[in-house]
């Protein structure tokens, strides 16, 4: 028998003696009676050895990095008895270890301080039944609060304020038809189809990776409002672009009639060069007639009156953007109340428009009155589509579509217009 | 270097005094060493045998002081094997020892609800539980709804679905809910697969009439799940 074998044998025999007469057995779970001392009036329970991932999320957040586990989880501010260690130990009741805190616990409308730092009340959703109608993403949230998925209202504080991701499928109008006839549709109004489209805010998923303001993207979720705002269908000379209308007028540079160089001497407010639409069609420009206030505040050497323009809105009362429609800021009483060209030549609609009862009648007024408001946007833009205006040297007949030969009494003009993204319209 | 042959000389010869002694040498010693187990609480050393156990209490934490008896033989539900004052009780549902819930001892339940029993505990036990005036009972682990407290809801328990699901006896490891408390409680390793939801899938319906409209949130639904690994060390 060579050495080695002989050796490998004698070693295998008395390891087998070893295992069969040792006294001792073996744990099938060792560790388990390595019981953590819990002495302290707190939590000695290390969450982190459980729950690495989410402190690496909270690690790369731009909001809530420097929160422990328990300054959310085990936050006092609800009255939840936890359970604690101590000489007098605490048996919990709603909670033992943790609890999976609402968002609301500490942005209610008092607030709270976590951590040293004040937790801003969330804005109208802190409010009783989540505050004013005129809040955009209410009914979001109030469904949130419905669902079992999450705690609260947390679903929908987490799709815009994290990188949880969201899918959203959307189902509204195809497109609206209605005959313009003396300011008036008659019984010409009518709606036709149905879309379905979906936006994907794809992001890591991290429900603990929370984004800071800036990072919280409209047109991801409303990416069908930026391609009709961006890409819309297109047309020639202009491309059919939805949602925000072109102000019309008879002056324009490079004979165009809805850029600037306009009567009002200033850019026009809702107008996005062409060149620049991609990166213009942001949170600001959503700001422009979602949150005035918030954008008056942003923006305050503005010349256009947005002081009293945000005092037309509800926007100091919604959370984050307003549902509103174009009467909000042009009806008959607002600060921007449609009027004509201001330097068209004198006549009976100089300056007064169809939001004047003295011009063309309360048209603006008529339909936020009479048709749905999801359709409401649509009908102005039906007209105001800078690719249903196309140029020309004067701009009369164009003009007369609408406005009449007279200019006073008032055109006829069948329109179709589809919703976003595509925008697609005519006005003949 | 000894010579293989005088070795086996030698190991001859000390055989042959061996086997020529009136004495013979039992293979395993101490077998016919007997305990006395007529005293109160169990008198076999539960440490000859699980060392490793002894030596993870005594590396502090809770329960540093306390017996194995005190967690192993407490539940009146039992029987354990006993002999005190010329009474035998020979064991039902178990002999020396029997594996029990942590809430045994922590579900808040006093006498006579409670299955915990000092029957089978020896009197000198008492100091490693009660050694102090306050403490009376063992910490109820409140929070999860299984304790008498009327107070303990546990509706908000983050780890409830925890404690619950290892509490189903048809697919348990542990007794009760044990795989939860040790799982926290003590240093033991765990991998945990964890599978979260990663998007929130979001059914928006626009509801319209000519004259009026709303915007319908119907459904809100987790999706896009991934899993991933925890390995508590």
């Amino acid at each position: 028998m060579r050495p080695i074998t002989f050796a490998i044998i004698l070693v295998g025999l008395v390891s087998l003696v070893l295992l069969l007469t040792s006294t001792n057995v073996f744990s099938l779970l060792p560790e388990q009676h390595k019981f953590i001392n819990i002495d302290n009036p707190s939590n000695d329970i290390d969450c982190v050895a459980c729950h690495s991932r989410i402190r690496a999320e909270l690690d790369n957040s731009d909001l809530h990095g420097n929160f422990s586990c328990e300054d959310c989880h085990r936050f006092e501010g609800t009255g939840i008895i936890f359970a604690e260690g101590g000489s007098l130990a605490t048996s919990g009741e709603e909670a033992h270890a943790a609890y999976t805190p609402r968002c609301l616990d500490c942005h209610d409308s008092d607030g709270a301080t976590v951590a040293g730092e004040y937790a801003t009340p969330a804005r109208a959703f802190c409010d009783e039944n989540y505050g004013c109608e005129y809040s955009a993403h209410k009914a979001l949230v109030a469904k949130a609060n419905e669902s079992s998925m999450s705690v609260g209202e947390n679903e929908a504080c987490l799709v815009c304020h994290t990188n949880y991701s969201c899918e959203l499928d959307y189902s509204y109008f195809k497109g609206i038809s209605y005959n313009l006839s003396s300011w008036s549709f008659g019984t010409s109004f009518g709606y036709s189809g149905r879309r379905d489209y979906t936006a994907n805010w794809g992001k890591s998923g991290a429900k603990h990776v929370f984004l800071s303001l800036d990072k919280i993207d409209c047109t991801k979720c409303h990416e069908n409002i930026y391609e009709a705002l961006v890409t819309g269908t297109n047309g020639d000379p202009d491309d059919y672009l939805t949602h925000a209308p072109i102000e019309i007028s008879h002056r324009g540079s490079s004979g165009r009639h809805w850029d600037t160089g306009n009567p009002w001497r200033h850019d026009r407010y809702h107008y996005v060069p062409y060149e620049n639409r991609a990166e213009s069609v942001n949170n600001s420009y959503c700001y422009e007639c979602h949150n005035v206030n918030k954008y008056a505040d942003d923006n305050p050497s503005l010349p256009y009156d947005l002081a009293n323009v945000a005092t037309d809105t509800n926007s100091s009362n919604v959370h984050c953007a307003e549902a509103l429609w174009c009467q909000t800021c042009h009806g008959r009483t607002k600060t921007k109340k449609v009027i004509d060209n201001p330097d068209y030549p004198s006549g009976a609609d100089t300056a007064k428009g169809h939001s004047d009862t003295s011009g063309y009648g309360d048209f603006v007024d008529d339909v936020t009155s009479n048709y749905a408001r999801t359709f409401q946007g649509d009908i102005c833009m039906g007209c105001h589509e800078a690719a249903v205006h196309p140029s020309s040297d004067n701009g009369t007949e164009e003009c007369q579509r609408c406005h009449g030969s007279d200019q006073t009494s008032g055109g006829n003009a069948d329109v179709y217009i589809e919703s976003e993204p595509s925008g697609d319209a005519t006005n003949n | 270097m000894i010579n293989l042959k005088r070795m086996f000389l030698i190991i001859a010869i000390l055989s042959a005094i061996a086997v020529a002694m009136t004495h013979t040498v039992t293979l395993f010693s101490g077998q016919h060493s007997w305990y006395n187990l007529s005293g109160s609480g169990s008198n076999v050393p539960c440490l000859k045998c699980h060392e490793d156990i002894g030596r993870e209490l005594d590396s502090g934490g809770v329960h540093a002081s306390i017996d194995c008896e005190c967690c192993h033989r407490t539940s009146k539900m039992v029987g354990y094997a006993a002999s005190e004052d010329g009474q035998v009780e020979p064991g039902q549902g178990a002999h020396s020892a029997s594996t029990e819930e942590c809430m045994l001892c922590h579900n808040g339940r006093r006498r006579p609800e409670t299955n915990f029993t000092h029957d089978y505990l020896n009197s000198s036990s008492c100091l490693q539980c009660h050694d102090s005036e306050y403490v009376l009972l063992a910490a109820a682990a409140g929070g999860f709804g299984l304790t008498p407290d009327l107070c303990d809801t546990g509706t908000k328990a983050a780890h409830r679905s925890f404690v619950l699901e290892a509490m189903i006896v048809d697919d348990s490891l542990m007794a009760g809910a044990n795989e939860a408390c040790i799982a926290c409680h003590t240093t033991i390793k765990a991998n945990i697969e964890f599978n979260v939801s990663t998007e929130a899938k979001i059914n928006v319906n626009n509801v319209y009439t000519e004259s009026y409209s709303y915007w319908a949130v119907t459904e809100i639904t987790p999706t896009n799940y991934i899993p991933y690994t925890e390995v508590k060390e």
